[in-house]
């Protein structure tokens, strides 16, 4: 049986709108990442997969069934969406075991899932606490836990970092590496962080076109030789701006330490450096717009 | 599944506010109505002034009884009718008018408003002769002819006309029914009214026979049951569809709906548990308030002598009241599915009014016809029940399969939500990235 | 007031033009349910009080409906310094156009000859609409459920019915239809002390959720 996640020729539309351009694409297991702006359309993709919205056309199988036959993907998909929560007045146990029942999970599978699942997610102590009291990154945690319930072969999380402190985040993320050694984990976000820590293949997502689909080192072999980094005055950092995408910058005193992207040394004083996934994801949405000042 | 996912339900449902304001609703509505005030019926002795009045199935009764009413309303020019139930006063113009005074001339042979009003003082006359020579000029039961409470109750008898002669009960019955019709239905002279327009005064012999049947026929239980489903079918009318509404909002509310959507479970297995879960717990507290008025009649029978059918009030509650539950909790659930709005409130509220307006008309019972709110306002009148069955049973059966339809139809609206279709609420909105 | 205007008219533009309509359109179709032509003063506070009155449970109950979404709750209470103020406007807002269409109502029935005090009715009434939204927007308030809010004024209504002068006394909503009056002054002042109640849970379960 398949275990990937084959996308073709997909087309999504919101009455005129075209929110998914003639998207192909091949997941397999381990992390992916999905990048992209606010409104680039990774949403819209992530519930096509989780078939909570009918694709307009092309074919979506997950493992080898068809998103058209929603109940079969369903028993195999778990989903973390972005914004979500649980009936507050549940503790953090029942609310999993109503989700199990709903799973199909029986009473003693039950039993004996849930307990380890809220270990792993670090909530064993926190079961009898109600779904209301819980912290922001608590929930996330939970979350996955009640994604994960009926032990998916597909796992999909929307911007699951969003709102979480660092210290969180870096949990969350180990996290979602360890779930993804055994199934394809599909995690969506605008934090390039995320990506970088994670994720071996990605896909970016612009205005609803895949604009780039491969491994996050190709990605930044893509931008070798590209990125500098130069101390210039204030002043001088407006002109730098006009022409250049400015990546980061860091303020010493009245100077300030710039790192852009340019195709070729622009001035003396620029000094190559070794490219990031920032870099070269600001190179990517910016060489697609045809804006590189270069 | 089902059996797990009801037992969840149930357990939610019985954590709820709004599932307690209901049974405290119930609660109230049954003490006061019912619980403070309900007497058994004691078995009428011989030798009482009045044994109350009831419906004369005489033809010769009804015409002269009706006929009255009609030179009545006439005289005064203006009709009272009930079109769907409220009250609304009808005034003719002249055509109209004109048409009435020729069908009282044909059925009654009375010419004209003058001699209506002659008909009407004379009947007047003697009516206050009648209760001076009664009341003995006692202040106590003396009531203004302008009391509006004091209604019928101030005559001592109704004024009756009677039918011109050679008038056949057919013809009768032809030009009331026209009457009716130009009066724009709902009127005293329609088939409904005017058989029960004819009250007679009861007496001993039909007192007596009224209460043997209660006993008899009924075993005591059934004609409590009956009067327990009428106070209850009020409340019961509308009150489950603020617990659907709620029910189907908590999901959006509690940000949940997508956790639960993208679970195998099929969709008919979700809103059967809920609904099942929502009926179960509507009927128990029902259930429940009938022990009350079991219990006194079980202690009226153990003194009396009687014995009772125990399980009346669990046989009217599911065959009575159940049908109503099912419905409102149907239409509640289907429509908040449908819309992601409480307009099932609205709409819910509507068909209450419109049947509980519609029965005051009907309170005796036994002319329940298509009425969301079936009345039977009394522990008596078997027989009308009895005549009446086979309609209510129809009238109940109809609403139990609609309200199993619309689940049905709320768990296909279910499966479509879930899979992104019918998002009637802000299709983009619903699939907005949201702000971060 | 600039500020407050534009509370209104995005009230009137978004929140409330399907209330509106069903308000109007529950006056318009009476005539089928009902008389309205001729009526006695006391049939007149008949329709008045058992039927009129309802579009403010329509019409006041759901003001806090907009901000019943979490994340525009917070958006707006970080925008507005007092949200009470919000939600004051807009109960203001339509209170008015319930005296509104009220006011056309009772003109309707003036017009058909009915024979009845309009200007008495017309208050008399209008109380009553605030106190059976004041019920309802009070409870919504407190329980944080629109469901409920609803639910009260319905089952108060249905308890008056059901002879409920005998408990409810001075609060009894339909006195007019049995030629009292007093009554709807304990009804105003039950209206004020619901509206102002309501809103001050509401803005205060505000503050609890912002904390």
């Amino acid at each position: 049986m398949s275990t990937t996640i084959e996308i073709r020729n997909l087309n999504q539309y919101y009455g005129r709108k075209q929110a998914l351009r003639d998207i192909n694409l091949t997941i397999e297991t381990g992390m992916f990442g999905l990048l992209g702006r606010n409104g680039a359309g990774k949403t819209t993709l992530m519930k096509v997969i989780a078939t909570l919205l009918p694709r307009s056309e092309g074919e979506v199988s997950v493992c080898g069934r068809s998103t058209l036959r929603p109940q079969e993907v369903r028993k195999i998909v778990g989903y973390l969406p972005q914004d979500f929560s649980m009936y507050p007045n549940m503790t953090v146990y029942e609310a999993m075991d109503y989700l199990g029942v709903l799973s199909g999970l029986s009473r003693a599978k039950r039993r004996q899932r849930i307990p380890r699942l809220l270990q792993r997610v670090n909530l064993q102590d926190d079961k009898r606490k109600k779904v209301k009291a819980l912290s922001g990154g608590m929930k996330r945690r939970l979350g996955i836990a009640q994604a994960i319930l009926h032990n998916p072969k597909v796992l999909i999380v929307d911007e699951p970092t969003a709102g979480l402190d660092p210290e969180e985040r870096v949990r969350f993320r180990n996290l979602l590496c360890e779930i993804a050694e055994e199934r394809i984990v599909i995690l969506s976000t605008h934090i390039v962080g995320d990506i970088e820590a994670t994720c071996e293949d990605i896909a970016v997502l612009d205005e609803g076109s895949v604009i780039y689909q491969g491994t996050v080192t190709d990605l930044i072999a893509m931008t070798e030789g590209k990125v500098y980094t130069a101390e210039i005055s204030k002043r001088e950092l407006e002109a730098l701006k006009k022409d250049y995408i400015v990546t980061s910058m860091l303020t010493l005193g009245n100077n300030v330490m710039a790192r852009f992207l340019a195709e070729e040394r622009p001035f003396a004083s620029a000094k190559l450096c070794e490219a990031g996934v920032e870099d070269a994801y600001m190179y990517l949405m910016h060489a697609e717009r045809g804006e590189l000042g270069c | 599944m089902l059996g797990q996912l009801f037992a969840k339900e149930c357990k939610q449902t019985a954590k709820s506010l709004i599932y307690w304001l209901i049974v405290l609703i119930l609660i109230f509505g049954f003490t006061t109505q019912l619980g403070n005030n309900m007497e058994i019926a004691k078995e009428p002795k011989p030798g009482r002034a009045s044994y109350g009045y009831q419906a004369s199935h005489d033809p010769e009764i009804i015409m002269s009884h009706t006929l009255g009413k009609l030179t009545e309303e006439y005289f005064r020019g203006n009709y009272t009718t009930y079109p769907i139930g409220f009250y609304k006063n009808v005034t003719l113009d002249k055509e109209d008018d004109h048409r009435i005074g020729e069908i009282l001339k044909e059925a009654a042979g009375i010419t004209g408003k003058e001699e209506a009003g002659r008909v009407m003082e004379d009947w007047y006359t003697a009516q206050t002769e009648l209760k001076e020579a009664e009341s003995g000029g006692t202040e106590a039961e003396d009531m203004g002819p302008n009391d509006v409470n004091a209604g019928d109750m101030m005559y001592r008898e109704p004024l009756k006309i009677e039918p011109a002669a050679g008038l056949t009960y057919e013809r009768f019955a032809e030009l009331m029914d026209e009457a009716d019709k130009i009066l724009g239905g709902g009127s005293e002279y329609g088939k409904d009214d005017r058989e029960m327009n004819a009250e007679v005064p009861k007496t001993y012999e039909d007192a007596k026979k009224e209460y043997n049947t209660l006993i008899e026929k009924d075993g005591l239980t059934g004609g409590y049951a009956r009067l327990f489903c009428d106070y209850m079918g009020i409340f019961l009318g509308i009150l489950p569809v603020f617990l659907a509404v709620t029910r189907g909002m908590r999901d959006r509310r509690a940000v949940m709906q997508e956790l639960i959507y993208t679970r195998r479970c099929p969709s008919l297995t979700v809103v059967a548990s809920r609904y099942l879960a929502m009926i179960v717990m509507l009927v128990l507290p029902v259930l429940a308030l009938s022990v009350f008025p079991l219990a006194k009649c079980m202690n009226y029978a153990r003194t009396a002598g009687i014995t009772v059918d125990m399980l009346a009030f669990v046989k009217y509650t599911f065959g009575w009241l159940m049908p109503m539950i099912m419905i409102a909790a149907a239409l509640g659930m289907f429509l908040t599915e449908l819309t992601d709005t409480a307009a099932a409130v609205l709409v819910q509220g509507a068909w209450w009014f419109v049947a509980i307006f519609g029965g005051v008309q009907t309170l005796r019972g036994g002319m329940y016809g298509w009425n969301l709110v079936p009345r039977h306002n009394t522990e008596f009148n078997w027989q009308g029940y009895h005549d009446g069955f086979a309609q209510l049973a129809l009238n109940r059966t109809l609403y139990a399969a609609a309200a199993l339809l619309l689940t049905l139809l709320t768990a296909y609206i279910y499966s479509q939500k879930r899979k992104g279709r019918l998002q009637i609420r802000g299709k983009i909105l619903a699939n907005r990235k949201s702000k971060s | 007031m600039e500020k407050y205007w534009q509370i209104e008219k995005v009230n009137l533009k978004h929140h409330i033009p399907l209330h509106v309509l069903i308000c109007v359109l529950m006056l318009l179709v009476s005539p089928l349910l009902m008389g309205v032509e001729n009526l006695q003063a006391q049939d007149t506070a008949k329709v008045l009080e058992m039927y009129a009155a309802l579009i403010g449970i329509i019409l006041l109950t759901p003001v806090f409906l907009p901000e019943q979404d979490r994340d525009i709750r917070d958006l707006v209470y970080t925008k507005y310094v007092n949200g009470s103020a919000v939600y004051l406007v807009r109960i203001l807002g339509n209170i008015l156009l319930l005296a509104a269409m009220l006011g056309l109502y009772v003109g309707l029935l003036v017009y058909n000859k009915c024979e009845f005090p309009a200007g008495k009715y017309f208050c008399g009434t209008l109380t009553e609409m605030l106190f059976l939204g004041g019920l309802g927007l009070f409870f919504y308030g407190l329980c944080d459920n629109l469901v409920i809010g609803y639910m009260a004024p319905v089952v108060y209504y249905i308890a008056a019915m059901g002879g409920g002068e005998k408990y409810m006394k001075m609060f009894y909503p339909f006195s007019m239809a049995r030629g009292n009056y007093g009554e709807k002054v304990w009804l105003a002042a039950g209206a004020f002390v619901l509206i102002t109640a309501g809103v001050w849970l509401r803005c205060r379960r505000q503050r609890m959720l912002l904390r």
